[in-house]
Parts: structure tokens; C-alpha cells; sequence
């Protein structure tokens, strides 16, 4: 039981640095990404060909793979992180030349679907549909840890490793940097007419999406010591996206918050249902309406997410004359419940 | 109207936009020397707004030079023209609107290359702060200034339509350039406000903005500009003081008259 425990763990973290990735493209960027799977993807594969020895042709290794550098853990996951941000570079460069959504939707679903279709058919690039497997557990060469060691130390890791996203994400958030691709998303027209360069911003909240989301396939990848075109689907990166809806566009908070509800805790409540009834395949489908009419319920009644976008605020009260030297700006959680476009908050602080 | 000795700091040369069969813009020549306060008048969809658009790079022109500070800018995007002094503000105001009135104000403030990804992981956020705090100050004292200060921490899309107005003048004032379209600033502010704004497009003016204002309101135009260029489909029909184009029967015709009447 906690094994099983660890396990959901593990996921669950991974899985909020997935969603993380998701929220800078379409929660700050504001570009549905259909290739954000592939991203994922690319940072897993990279992760392993960088980390695995040279495959041998003997019968022993039934696959065949590229590269087999046998690089240590860390550079092999920062680069993966590196080769995905790339990639993601050279899509965005094509997908966001024009403007239109679904010219962007377009063109991120078809390079998912040839990263699918190059990654299953070429046997010798990353093992076709067998995947590549074989890797031993990172870092376990120095720690020597038995399996249920192991497991803590990899959820630690995990849960590590989400930390830093969340702490990188949200200095990126709050600088200059994300202020302004939050103006281009609001308004791209007054933003350019301010100095904005659109198509570079974007370029690079796009690009840096990408990087996210190769860090955790990385960390995938190193968690299930094997990879294949299977792992990973359109499926997933909806999901993704549902958690940013429900946890809140644009807020890191909110995102992890709809993810360990929509990924972890949704499927652990449908495993539940079968044992009321006698029907065993009654579980999943109960979770999926429940999550579908959640996310309904949702956007109807809380547009805005569980938490709200955050904003600067100054806290020096008086007027402008008489703010004092300390610096002043910080970011505040919305004060108010209400939903984008619902009310206004001057309008809820009056009557509260 | 400025000396002729000195280059003008905008020349407009056969400019055209259309739209389909709607000729928006149709050959319209003018010039804005250094320093002036002019005002660009016209009856309702004369071009005038799409004349901005046009200059700040938001619309692309058919044909026509744009001769700014030496340079052609007819066709860079807007980005470059705002980086090379020229800033507009919005008919119909473009607030961003999930950000706090204070972000709005802060983005209006020329970044210097300042938001990017590395700057923002390497440099730490006490460093950032302290690096703002003149823009924050700075901002601060604009929103003062325009009333927007007790709504500096809310959304600002709850501000209200003549809120808005206020802030797209704010944002002007913030950027501080060579050259200011203000695209009717006044419109949908209260009378104690207007004044407030006239006397921060004197500020601009003093600070050595040039500024070109459209604007309906002529006996503010009168009291405000130098000069003015009156449009009237698509084309510059006169220019000259308000005063003397009072007498023009081409004004008289096409605009003066019906506001007259009207
Ligand atoms: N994007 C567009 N597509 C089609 N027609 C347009 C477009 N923008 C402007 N027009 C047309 O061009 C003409 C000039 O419009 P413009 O907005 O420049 O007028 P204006 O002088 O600013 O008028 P107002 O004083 O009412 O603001 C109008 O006939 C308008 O319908
Ligand atoms: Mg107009």
C-alpha cells in the first residue's frame, strides 16, 4: 500500500512539472500546443540515448538505439531539458509566424504526428515500437539503495525537482520577461504598439514550454527505465490542459493543484467504484464523466480556475507622493473568489 | 508650422490604405515638425485613426512614404517604430486586461532590452525590484496624477470606459516619445479629467513631445494646437490655424459646416 502510495506520488509530481510546462504555452503564451506530447517525448528519448551504454548487437539487446553516450544522470536530463527547448524552438519558429489559432493548432498536431510516426517505424533510431529500455536507476550506482529506498529517494527527487520548476517558473512569472508575454497575450495589438516584438516573445515562452516539458519526460523516462511511442498521447496533453483550466490559467499554484486533482486523485477515486458493483469496468468510465462534467461545471461557474491569475500589486497605500523607499511591488493572490469577466473585485471589496 | 530650415521631424508622402472598395486613406500628404502641437480634424470616418494605424505600423499602407526622425518607417513593424520614438494611444482603449493597472502602467515604460528570459533567472528578484523601483515610482506618480492611483492594484479589465481613457493617456505619458498620436484622449472623460489631460498633453509638449491630436471637441483643438490638418475622405483638404480655416469654404463644406449645424 505505500509502495503503491509512492508510485502515485512519483507520477503525480512528474506529472505537475508536465502541467507546468503546459500552463507557460497556453496559460501564459496562451497557444494551445498540440505538440506539447512530443516535447515530453524528445526529452525522454534524449534522456536515454545520452545516459544508456552502445547497444550491443547481440542477442541480448533486442533493440537498437542512437547515440549511447553512457552520460551520468544530471547533464543527460539537462540536456534532454536543452534538446527539447530546440525543438520547440524550431516549431514555434514555423507555428507562430502566423498568428491564427488554428494555423498554430494545425501545425503543432502534425509535428506530433511525425515525431510519432519517425520515433515507431525507424528501428535504429530510438528502437521503432519496442521503445528503448534497459536503464539502470540513476544515481543509484553511487547510493547503492535497495527498491523501496530506491523509490523514496526518486519520489524525493521528483518532488525536488518540481520545486525548482515551480521556483524558476515563477521568478520567469513575475520578471520583466513574463510581464510582457502576459501583455501579448491580453492584448498582442497594444503590446506590439508599446515595443513588444510578438513574434520573438512568443517565440521564446513557446520555447521555454517546450524545455519544461522535456525536463519532465526526462524525469519519465529515468522513472520508468524504459520508453516507446506508447507512453505518451494526445490523451495526455488534454488531460494537461484540463488541469490548467481547472487548477487556473497562469497561476503555477492553481496548475499543480488541477493536475493532482485531474491526473491523481480522479483515477484513485474510479478505482473505488468497482467495488460497489460488480461491474469492473465501471470505474474509469464513472471517472471520466466525473471529471468531464467537473471541468464543465467548471468553466460555467469559476471561468478563472481555482486560483485566480496573480498580478502586482503595490502595498504602500498613500499617495504617490508619499511612497516610501522600500521597494513595494510584490504579488498578491487575488483577494476575491470571483471569476474572469464574473465581477470586479472593487465591486466585491464594496460589498464585503 | 515649423521654420522649413530644420528637416520636420514626420513626413507623410502619398499615403493610401483601402479596404476593399472603401478608400480609408487616399493620398494624404502632411508634415509634423519638431516640437508642434498639431491637430488632425475631420468628420466621422474621414481616415483619420486609420492615418494612425497606418503610421504606428498596425496596418500595413498600399502605397505612400513615412519619412520619421530621417528615417522610412512606412512597413517596419510596430515594435520598431515605437523603439524609434514614436508611441499611439487607442480610439477604443486596449487595456491589458488580466494584469493590475500598475503592470499596464510599468509595460508602457520602455523595457531596454531588460525582459528576458536570462535576465530574469540571473539576476535575483531584490536586484529586479531595486532596478524598478525609479519605473515603479514613476508609474505611481502617472496614476496619481490621471486618478488612477486608488485602482492601481485592481484588474484592468474592471476599470470603467472613461477609467480606460485615463489609463491610455497614462501609458503615453509613461513612454515618452519623439512623436504622440493621441487618437481623441478626451472622449468619454469627465470635464475635470479633461482638463487634467490637457494640461499633461502641455507637459508632453514641454518635454520636448511632438504631438499630433485628434480630436472633435475644436474649441479645444483651438486653444491647444498650433495648427491643424483637416481630413476629409481619405485626403488632407487644408491646413493652417483653425482660425483661418474657419473661412475656407472646403472646411466649411465638409466639416465645420455640419459641426456648426450639428
Ligand atoms: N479595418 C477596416 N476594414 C474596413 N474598413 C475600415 C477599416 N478601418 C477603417 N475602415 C473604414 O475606413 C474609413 C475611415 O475610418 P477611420 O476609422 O480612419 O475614420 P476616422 O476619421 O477615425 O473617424 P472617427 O472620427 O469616427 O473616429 C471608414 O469608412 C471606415 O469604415
Ligand atoms: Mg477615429
Amino acid at each position: 500500500m505505500i509502495q503503491y502510495t509512492v508510485t502515485v506520488c512519483t507520477v503525480g509530481a512528474i506529472t505537475a512539472i508536465l502541467v507546468l510546462g503546459v500552463n507557460v504555452s497556453w496559460g501564459w503564451v496562451g497557444q494551445i500546443d498540440l505538440a506539447y506530447y512530443a516535447y515530453v517525448a524528445i526529452g525522454a528519448y534524449a534522456a536515454m540515448v545520452l545516459e544508456l551504454p552502445k547497444a550491443h548487437p547481440a542477442p541480448t539487446t533486442p533493440n537498437s538505439y542512437i547515440l549511447g553516450l553512457h552520460w551520468p544522470f544530471i547533464p543527460s536530463v539537462l540536456a534532454a531539458t536543452a534538446v527539447g527547448g530546440a525543438a520547440a524552438l524550431v516549431v514555434g519558429a514555423i507555428a507562430l509566424r502566423r498568428l491564427r489559432g488554428d494555423y498554430i493548432a494545425i501545425i503543432t498536431a502534425c509535428t506530433a504526428l511525425m515525431l510519432t510516426a519517425v520515433t515507431s517505424v525507424d528501428n535504429h533510431l530510438v528502437g521503432g515500437y519496442i521503445g528503448i529500455y534497459g536503464l539502470a536507476e540513476p544515481l543509484n550506482s553511487t547510493f547503492h539503495l535497495g527498491p523501496t529506498g530506491y523509490s523514496y529517494f526518486y519520489l524525493g527527487l521528483c518532488i525536488f525537482c518540481l520545486l525548482l520548476a515551480y521556483l524558476v517558473l515563477e521568478r520567469i512569472y513575475k520578471s520583466p520577461f513574463g510581464r510582457s508575454l502576459r501583455a501579448v497575450r491580453e492584448n498582442d495589438t497594444a503590446a506590439a504598439a508599446f515595443g513588444r516584438n510578438l513574434f520573438w516573445l512568443r517565440l521564446r515562452g513557446y520555447a521555454l514550454g517546450g524545455a519544461v516539458g522535456a525536463f519532465g519526460g526526462a524525469l519519465f523516462a529515468n522513472y520508468l527505465l524504459a520508453w516507446n511511442p506508447a507512453s505518451w498521447n494526445l490523451t495526455e496533453v488534454t488531460l494537461l490542459i484540463a488541469g490548467v483550466v481547472v487548477g487556473g490559467q497562469a497561476n503555477s499554484r492553481g496548475v499543480i493543484i488541477g493536475s493532482v486533482l485531474i491526473e491523481s486523485a480522479l483515477p484513485q477515486i474510479s478505482q473505488l467504484f468497482p467495488l460497489l458493483t460488480s461491474n469492473s469496468t465501471i470505474g474509469p468510465s464513472i471517472a471520466s464523466i466525473l471529471g468531464a462534467s467537473g471541468i464543465i461545471l467548471m468553466l460555467r461557474f469559476r471561468p478563472g480556475g481555482i486560483l485566480r491569475e496573480r498580478r502586482a500589486v503595490d502595498r504602500t497605500g498613500g499617495p504617490a507622493s508619499l511612497v516610501p523607499e522600500v521597494p513595494a511591488v510584490s504579488f498578491a493572490r487575488p483577494r476575491t473568489a470571483t471569476g474572469v469577466g464574473v465581477g470586479t473585485s472593487r465591486e466585491v471589496e464594496r460589498d464585503a | 508650422m515649423h521654420d522649413g530650415t530644420q528637416a520636420p521631424l514626420l513626413e507623410v508622402r502619398g499615403l493610401r490604405k483601402h479596404f476593399g472598395g472603401v478608400k480609408a486613406v487616399d493620398g494624404c500628404d502632411f508634415e509634423v515638425g519638431t516640437g508642434e502641437m498639431v491637430g488632425l480634424i475631420g468628420p466621422n470616418g474621414a481616415g483619420k485613426s486609420t492615418v494612425v494605424e497606418l503610421l504606428s505600423g498596425l496596418l500595413k499602407p498600399d502605397a505612400g512614404t513615412v519619412l520619421f526622425d530621417g528615417r522610412e518607417i512606412q512597413g517596419l513593424p510596430p515594435h520598431r517604430i515605437f523603439a524609434a520614438g514614436l508611441s499611439r494611444c487607442f480610439q477604443l482603449a486596449k487595456p491589458w486586461g488580466r494584469l493590475s493597472v500598475l503592470e499596464n502602467l510599468l509595460i508602457a515604460i520602455p523595457p531596454e532590452g531588460k525582459d528576458t528570459i536570462w535576465r530574469a533567472l540571473l539576476t535575483p528578484p531584490s536586484r529586479t525590484r531595486a532596478a524598478e523601483r525609479a519605473s515603479r515610482e514613476r508609474a505611481l506618480a502617472v496614476a496619481e496624477q490621471y486618478r488612477l492611483h486608488p485602482l492601481r492594484n485592481d484588474y484592468a479589465y474592471t476599470l470603467s470606459g472613461g477609467q480606460r481613457r485615463l489609463l491610455e493617456f497614462a501609458r503615453i505619458a509613461l513612454a515618452r516619445p519623439k512623436l504622440a498620436l493621441l487618437d481623441e484622449p478626451m472622449a468619454g472623460v469627465n470635464p475635470v479629467l479633461q482638463v487634467e489631460i490637457e494640461r499633461g498633453i502641455r507637459n508632453l509638449v514641454e518635454d520636448g513631445t511632438t504631438v499630433l491630436l485628434i480630436e472633435h471637441n475644436l474649441g479645444f483643438v483651438e486653444r491647444i494646437c498650433d495648427r491643424v490638418i483637416v481630413m476629409v475622405e481619405g485626403r488632407v483638404a487644408a491646413t493652417g490655424s483653425l482660425a483661418e480655416l474657419r473661412d475656407n469654404p472646403i472646411v466649411q463644406d465638409a466639416y465645420l459646416g455640419v459641426v456648426g449645424a450639428a
